[in-house]
């Protein structure tokens, strides 16, 4: 599995590349029709380890890289695709034979991130797996950051609110009550965000 | 049953920097129909092929393909060398429903339902040249070639084996197809400059001439620094002269000296029509053995449509003269024969060594580790 820890941080930006191709653990959603079959045979041309799966399974197998689902036979089987766009869980390529809305919007709420056109065309779909491979690797990256900037900004409110408490409560400048926050966390041997916490929900409490 | 012929299109440049090559390679193709004529055609049609001279000229070689497919009908064209050439044509035979059958050596990473290989993958041809060079000339290399595609993709992969290996790439240079003479002997002078242990050349078509002359008029010793081609055939030191070849490298999959019944066989045949001086490589041999798979599975299918004649090639086998081949039905290129030759002073190859069996192809393959070479290749050293 080429994504083995996505939330490792130091995994860093190495892009996955054409070497990588045999590692990548490829799942086919696909009901049994001779473009399937041809995509299959394609992939295992290319290199990479294909399992498919017709209908979906009930959950997408752990390390697993990417999925290719035929969307159209989801949408008129109504068809249970058990898929968690806002953290999905592997790359998703649509294969479509229609570009009208009903099967457009499918796509754009599966957030897929490549399609594929049907009558299928071999050329182009290594491209498309490494692009949209190396796209939702960086789009994890960016959500992992974007989560601990947050808490990061979060604790910065709190740390401000809890010396603005004892500044008032104990007549002391911002230096001093910033001070001991910071000996308070160190004899606890926990953060200055906890301490700031506890500080806030005791205000809250009196 | 019918006796109207079928018609196939042909497209070699018999103009153009790449005319030597190709000119065999048409030689190969007509000589071929022939004798597949000579036995009885298909099913008793004639095999009737309808030539164009593209002059290596990407553009016209999509247009001339595209007329043979439209005004004159036909769905098979045997043809094309460099790589610019096969892409054009491919564009034509996809939106055609035609058949490309592709007879030379190229960069891989390739698969179209309207094509067959019958040329080496780089894992057929690469492969096998590293670990000779590296196993017995030398870890310093200098990279050379037309400035096109296919050597850069082939620089690329042997590069990557080089340096796998511990050895080193000292410098590159490319230059121009129409780059003029003065550019090789400037290049050469560099060469000589840096004292590589070995130069991989990947110029093609007139490029490989003037790059020889202007090595060996620069004093430079193949026994010391030879150069090391994937293209550098018999047809090209006949034009360079048999002295400025001798003593150098070529990985391919054929040589016209290679003893096999097959193969001598052959060449008596192609002697009787062309002359006791006729000279054959291994693009000429891909283009033989090509049309008469292709022969065999419209004798086999009774049709030229492609939909009913490309199943029928794919896992097909042919006694070439390179030895037994086989298109591979999972990627349609084909199970060939690696060798590595030395050009002689008679501007033959002497065969250093060949493979033991026929290796599959790997179109997609870019890993070239070299710890799997002795399980993989069975290179066996005469």
């Amino acid at each position: 599995m080429v994504s083995r820890s996505p939330h490792s941080p130091n995994e860093r930006s190495a892009p996955i590349l054409i070497k990588d191709l045999r590692n990548l653990r490829v799942l086919l959603l696909q009901p049994k029709s001779s473009e399937g079959e041809e995509l299959w045979q394609h992939l295992n041309r290319i290199g990479c380890q294909v399992q498919t799966n017709w209908p979906p399974p009930a959950e997408i197998p752990a390390n697993t890289d990417v999925v290719f689902v035929f969307v159209r036979p989801i949408v008129e089987g109504d068809i249970v695709l058990n898929w968690n766009a806002d953290d999905p869980p592997a790359v998703l390529i649509a294969i479509v034979d229609y570009e009208n809305p009903i099967i457009v919007e499918k796509v754009l709420r599966l957030r897929a991130q490549a399609v594929i056109g049907l009558p299928l065309r071999t050329f182009g779909i290594l491209a498309n797996l490494l692009l949209s491979v190396n796209n939702h690797r960086r789009e994890q990256r960016l959500r992992l950051r974007v989560e601990r900037m947050d808490a990061k900004l979060k604790a910065h409110r709190d740390i401000d609110k809890a010396k603005a408490i004892l500044m008032a409560a104990n007549n002391v400048s911002e230096q001093v009550a910033y001070e001991t926050l910071r000996e308070q966390a160190m004899n606890k041997r926990t953060t200055i965000e906890a301490i700031a916490m506890a500080v806030i929900t005791a205000r809250d409490l009196l | 049953m019918t006796k109207e012929p079928i018609s196939v299109g042909v497209l070699f440049s018999q103009t153009g920097v790449t005319a030597v090559m190709e000119r065999s390679m048409l030689n190969a193709t007509l000589f071929s129909i022939d004798e597949v004529n000579q036995a009885g055609g298909i099913n008793g049609r004639e095999l009737v092929p309808i030539h164009f001279d593209p002059g290596g000229d990407p553009f016209l070689y999509n247009r001339l393909a595209n007329r043979l497919l439209i005004e004159s009908g036909i769905r098979v064209i045997f043809g094309c060398y460099m790589s610019s050439s096969r892409k054009a044509v491919l564009r034509a035979v996809e939106r055609r429903n035609g058949l490309l059958c592709y007879p030379a050596q190229y960069e891989g990473f390739e698969y179209s339902r309207n094509a067959i290989y019958c040329g080496a993958a780089p894992n057929q041809n690469s492969t096998q040249l590293a670990e000779y060079l590296l196993n017995h000339v030398g870890q310093r290399f200098y990279m050379v070639g037309s400035d096109y595609i296919w050597p850069r993709e082939s620089d690329r992969i042997m590069t990557e084996m080089v340096v796998t290996h511990g050895g080193q790439v000292a410098d590159r240079g490319y230059l121009k197809l129409d780059a003029p003479r003065s550019a090789y002997k400037k290049l050469v002078a560099d060469i000589k400059r840096s004292r590589p242990d070995v130069i991989f050349c990947n110029f093609v078509g007139e490029g490989i001439v003037h790059f020889y002359q202007e090595f060996a008029e620069a004093g430079l010793d193949p026994k010391t620094m030879p150069i090391a081609s994937l293209t550098t055939s018999e047809s090209d030191i006949r034009a360079m002269g048999t002295e400025a070849g001798a003593g150098h490298i070529t990985s391919a999959t054929y040589f016209q000296a290679q003893s096999s019944p097959q193969n001598e066989a052959c060449m008596k045949r192609y002697a009787a029509r062309f002359g006791d001086d006729m000279v054959t490589n291994m693009c000429w041999e891909a283009a033989y053995f090509q049309v008469k798979i292709v022969a065999e599975a419209m004798c086999k299918s009774d049709t030229d449509e492609v939909d009913i004649l490309r199943p029928a090639i794919l896992g097909a086998e042919f006694d070439a003269p390179q030895g037994r081949v086989r298109i591979d039905p999972d990627n349609a290129h084909t199970h060939v024969w690696p060798k590595i030759g030395r050009a002689r002073t008679d501007g033959q190859f002497e065969i250093l060594s060949a493979s033991e069996s026929a290796v599959r192809p790997d179109p997609y393959l870019a890993n070239y580790d070299p710890n799997e070479w002795g399980g993989r290749l069975a290179i066996r050293s005469n």
